[in-house]
């Protein structure tokens, strides 16, 4: 398996070398110094967003009856990227919204994205590429239009029409004899004022199917030529066990198992049902070679932070002269390792044509890297294997990796059949990859008129990214960016130090919705409460206080807003109160106030109240949903889910041990987005970030107690 | 055995009676509106009707289907290609993000307002506590099932 992530390693290597520039040439800067460059950068300019190719007819087709099919890269998991994208393409290619329709670009035909979906990238990445692309292909299709009819010609709901009065539509133009070339120099894109699309909150291209049970999701495929089978897969009692010695006899047996499977570690069934698969796997006698069992007390000792494996991501003034005081306030905050649980567990259909072209329908969030890791697996070339991502019932980071895929594809090429493997919900627990564990420890110095004077983060945390990059650009990095996503306070403090610790846990952890952005949003956004109350100033009025700058600025309007809406501070005692915390999450701000109630030590929260700047929003309605849903997930995080382990295992194997928030749990909610003329920036997570930490300011408030552990109890 | 899913009849040979409703929908009999999400009753992904109670299809065996029992599922919410009140309802309201939850939410919505015309907010959250959205659009949820409730004839 050591292709599988052949791409991002390049990728970030890349990344790396351009942005600190002195990595080849023996680090003349100094470690630390590139460190904090690198800091910097990810955490202010974002993460590469894919790269589109400049082919438009790989992502734009007109059919018969003047109908626009778009070829996206991007995946769909929820988020709402398809309809948003198609808004950007059917803008500058002048095409009527309801001749727009949205297809998934499988790897083998149609544009290719190097990177994948995921950091709330898509939109803020393609702003510019696709609509350029399609305002490019417009112009080749004007000047064809106008060679065409003889005359100029204007472009109205998708027709050209010429000044004698003839007509062509796009589709016909699409197809003249001709030889196209793109322009030499870019068209010129619309302005925000010349905007029909953008910026309404056109219907989602994929709700009517949604919601009239079309097969769309993985595990809905089946093979539509021939009879679909079904496979399973020997998984070990943990995560990191190895296959010893295994007799299948009584599996051969069995009516219905069309073929056993046996490789180096991989032992698989194909059948004519899901629960034949099932049953042979369990019929199996099968001798494991366990690796060491983890436990909670594990990987807690190997999360405390020590001074010997801390990366400086920042320094301003000189925080440890200034926090070397007897009035020195320190609190220490930690959150649990969580479960992604899309509420589809993963599966996949692979399946050979007879061109000897692998398709393999699939939920992955990288296509590319999918592709990548089935190629090496069956030993196929790459362009032999066509990774088709369908919709996603949930990703969250999750579906980074597609195991089902490569599974199916094994069982697939072995049996000469098309197979169908579904993971179980208890298969999505064991071998989920958790959101890491973190500890912080926060010290401050406020000065004589109550200000922050000093202030220092010491995060730590298991690997978020650095799961996926090798070992030499973790080393140069030296902290795991996507772990550090959200720690720089949005505040202004003379004396400023980051820290970030590297947990190397034996627990395979990787990205969940928003990375380290609500860990971390915790600590921060719990602490400046901490701070706020001790100099006596109210809450919201000590954040104004310390904010300057773009951002800063940005920050206080989204506060000012929130706190107008909830009429912060509303009513306080007897268990009731309101809490407020924000974030900068790259190019978003966002604020928000939670209510809550406690009610016999129970934590009610009746109502939540969100202001987001995005930049230009491209649909409204879709980016009020998003924040929303994280409004949910923040909650979720703050009074339920965790995952401890006990002897190698994970404390849920299904949602019996693992609740969600549920329905008669959620609060109303009140969400504003606001006006902004900026390029648009990420809505799939900022929202999630101050949510844990404005519900434990505003228990704070209700009830005196200050809680740093999530998930929060009383 | 026989199944009346949707006011339509299915002859099924020789299934074990101890398979699970849901996989023979799924697998069988191609209905995969009915979606699987955790195999234990606990998410209310796989909810369809049977007799007009909401019913965890994931933890049904097919022993205890009688053969008399009218089966519907999310394919037989709409008729003669008109959308149900409460699919009307979530596309209006722009209910789902992922969208895998959503046959279970309007399964159950479907069962509480064919019982109770006219629900508070509170009925609402108490007949749709246990169908899990991992999304988070809860807030649409309740909303358009207050909606559905008015275009329900």
């Amino acid at each position: 398996m050591t292709k599988t992530w052949r791409l991002t390693r390049r990728k970030f290597l890349i990344g790396l070398g351009t942005l600190t520039g002195g990595v080849a040439v023996g680090l003349p800067l100094g470690l630390p110094y590139v460190r904090r460059q690198a800091f910097k950068f990810l955490a202010q300019g974002g993460i590469p967003a894919g790269s589109i190719g400049n082919d438009p007819l790989l992502w734009f087709q007109f059919t018969a009856d003047n109908m626009l099919n778009i070829h996206m890269t991007k995946v769909e998991m929820g988020q709402g990227v398809h309809t948003a994208l198609a808004q950007l393409a059917a803008e500058e290619l002048e095409v009527p919204w309801d001749n727009v329709r949205v297809h998934q670009a499988g790897t083998l035909r149609g544009p290719v994205d190097s990177f994948g979906t995921a950091a709330s990238a898509s939109i803020s990445g393609l702003y510019i590429p696709l609509r350029q692309l399609a305002a490019n292909y417009r112009m080749m299709l004007s000047t064809a239009a106008a060679e065409h009819l003889g005359t100029q010609v204007i472009l109205e709901n998708g027709v050209f029409t010429a000044s004698n009065a003839k007509t062509i539509t796009l589709e016909d133009t699409s197809k003249l004899s001709l030889e196209w070339q793109a322009p030499e120099d870019d068209a010129p894109l619309k302005s925000i004022s010349q905007f029909k699309l953008i910026g309404q909150s056109m219907p989602r291209v994929d709700v009517v199917s949604k919601l009239t049970a079309q097969p769309m999701y993985s595990y809905d495929m089946r093979s539509s030529n021939s009879t679909t089978y079904y496979g399973a897969i020997a998984r070990p009692p943990v995560a990191g066990a190895q296959i010893d010695r295994v007799n299948n006899q009584t599996a051969k047996a069995m009516s219905d198992v069309i073929s056993l499977v046996t490789r180096d570690d991989f032992v698989g069934v194909v059948a004519k049902t899901r629960e034949i698969a099932q049953d042979a796997i369990k019929s199996m006698d099968i001798d494991w070679i366990m690796p060491k069992l983890i436990n909670d007390s594990d990987i807690d000792a190997l999360l405390t932070p020590t001074s010997d494996n801390a990366a400086e991501l920042k320094r301003v003034g000189n925080s440890s002269s200034a926090l070397n005081s007897e009035a020195v306030i320190l609190s220490e905050y930690s959150t649990p390792m969580a479960s992604n649980a899309p509420l589809e567990p993963q599966s996949s259909l692979a399946e050979m044509d007879e061109d000897g072209v692998m398709h393999v329908r699939t939920p992955t969030q990288f296509p590319s890297q999918t592709r990548s890791a089935v190629a090496n697996a069956i030993d196929m070339d790459e362009n032999n294997v066509n990774v088709i991502p369908t919709h996603l019932g949930g990703g969250f980071g999750r579906r980074q990796r597609a195991e089902s895929a490569v599974e199916a594809a094994i069982l697939a090429i072995e049996s000469g059949l098309p197979v169908h493997v579904g993971w179980t919900r208890e298969d999505e627990f064991l071998f989920d990859r958790f959101r890491p564990p973190t500890k912080h420890r926060l010290k401050a110095v406020l000065n004589n008129k109550g200000q922050i004077d000093a202030l220092e983060h010491r995060q730590s945390s298991g690997d978020v990214l650095f799961t996926e990059i090798p070992t030499i650009a973790a080393s140069i990095a030296g902290s795991d960016f996507g772990a550090t996503r959200g720690i720089d306070p949005v505040y202004t403090i003379p004396n400023l130090s980051l820290y970030a610790h590297r947990a190397k846990l034996p627990v395979d952890t990787s990205s969940w919705r928003g990375l380290g952005l609500l860990a971390n949003t915790f600590a921060n956004e719990s602490f400046i409460d901490e701070l706020a109350h001790l100099a006596n100033e109210d809450p919201l009025q000590f954040r104004l206080d310390h904010l300057s700058g773009e951002f800063g600025n940005l920050l206080r309007a989204a506060l000012e807003r929130v706190a107008d809406m909830a009429q912060w501070p509303g009513k306080i005692g007897n268990g009731v109160g309101m809490g407020i915390a924000c974030c900068r999450d790259y190019g978003t701000v966002i604020a928000e106030i939670v209510q809550v109630n406690i009610v016999n030590n129970n934590i009610l929260v009746p109502k939540v109240w969100a202001v987001m700047d995005a930049g230009l929003v491209i649909n409204p309605d879709g980016a009020t949903n998003q924040v929303q849903g994280n409004i949910i997930w923040g909650l979720g995080s703050a009074l339920k889910e965790a995952i401890n382990f006990e002897n190698g295992r994970p404390s849920a194997s299904n949602f019996g041990d693992y609740p969600l928030l549920r329905m008669d749990e959620a609060p109303d909610m009140e969400v504003k987005l606001l006006p902004s003329d900026r390029p648009p920036q990420g809505v799939g997570e900022p929202a999630i970030g101050p949510i844990p930490a404005a519900l434990a300011n505003a228990i704070f408030a209700a009830t005196g107690k200050r809680i740093r552990k999530l998930p929060l109890t009383i | 055995m026989q199944l009346n899913i949707n006011d339509k009849i299915y002859n099924i040979d020789q299934i074990d009676s101890n398979r699970k409703l849901l996989w023979v929908l799924r697998d069988e009999l191609g209905l995969i509106g009915t979606r699987y999400g955790c195999g234990a009753g606990f998410c209310g992904a796989c909810t369809v009707h049977i007799n007009g109670q909401p019913t965890r299809s994931c933890i049904t065996p097919m022993s205890a289907i009688a053969p008399d029992d009218t089966i519907r599922t999310v394919e037989g919410l709409s008729e003669n290609g008109n959308l149900h009140p409460v699919q009307q309802a979530f596309i209006e309201l722009q209910v789902p993000q992922c969208g895998w939850c959503m046959s279970g939410q309007m399964m159950s919505a479907t069962a509480l307002l064919e019982q109770t015309h006219n629900p508070s907010r509170e009925d609402i959250r108490s007949a749709m506590k246990s169908n899990y959205c991992r999304c988070g659009c809860y807030h649409r949820i309740a909303l358009a099932v207050e909606r559905a409730a008015k275009l329900m004839p």
